[in-house]
């Protein structure tokens, strides 16, 4: 079952802050991921799922950090917030 | 970071000098150093779902206002054994875990970008429908690199 994505302004705004080249490598991952929304279902006491993933460019290591949430009623994975952070 | 302070000693002790740049005690100190550091995340990490509190409680942002206390402290921690354990790599020694500590600070960092209360003002924006699809995401981004 494949859901639709939905960003909050603050996910897009962090996105946006972005190289271009990871811009491009976190919305494939995102979807990646959305692809199995049975996978995003938080834990018990949790109110999202939590997933990251490594890139390296420019010279740099590139962390990012993604709070999702799958909505059944609305087939609809939500990406809540994206955090990102860069060392060599 | 218990042992910092010791791994500096030792590291600018000049009655050592000529030891070699990582002498067997330097580095030993710094392969538990990095084993301790590695045991502090993995024990944060259980926890890690306390981060990010559903909405209406205080209680759940308290804990996780806390945690992130925490893991910042983790963080700095852990860079400064990252710090000199890289002067001893730099030096030609292999420090065990080097690499997986570097990783784990690099996403706890990331993490750590996202306090608790701008978690839940997200959320708060999810439950007003203050949301985009991705067609609108990478329409933003295209429009943002080109114009």
């Amino acid at each position: 079952m494949t859901y639709g994505l939905a960003f909050t302004d603050d996910a897009r705004a962090t996105l946006r802050a972005l190289d271009p080249w990871l811009q491009e490598e976190a919305l494939d991952e995102i979807d990646r991921v959305a692809a199995a929304p049975q996978n995003l279902r938080p834990r018990r006491g949790a109110s999202v799922v939590v997933h990251d993933f490594i890139r390296q460019g420019g010279g740099l290591w590139h962390y990012v950090f993604v709070e999702l949430r799958a909505d059944d009623a609305s087939q609809t994975v939500e990406v809540v917030k994206v955090g990102h952070y860069a060392r060599p | 970071m218990t042992g910092i302070s010791l791994f500096d000693r030792l590291a600018d002790d000049p009655s050592r000098r000529g030891e070699g740049v990582a002498p067997d005690l330097t580095l030993s100190l710094a392969d538990q150093m990095m084993a301790a550091a590695l045991a502090g995340v993995r024990m944060l990490r259980r926890c890690e779902d306390m981060l990010f509190p559903p909405e209406g409680d205080a209680a759940a942002l308290a804990t996780a206002e806390v945690l992130h206390a925490e893991f910042c402290r983790w963080a700095d921690d852990a860079d400064a054994v990252l710090e000199r354990a890289a002067r001893l790599e730099a030096a030609g020694a292999r420090v065990a875990g080097f690499a997986e500590l570097r990783h784990a600070v690099g996403r706890t960092r990331a993490m750590l970008q996202i306090t608790p209360r701008q978690h839940l003002e997200a959320l708060a924006q999810v439950r007003r429908g203050e949301v985009h699809t991705l067609e609108e995401v990478r329409r933003d981004l295209r429009l943002g690199v080109h114009g």
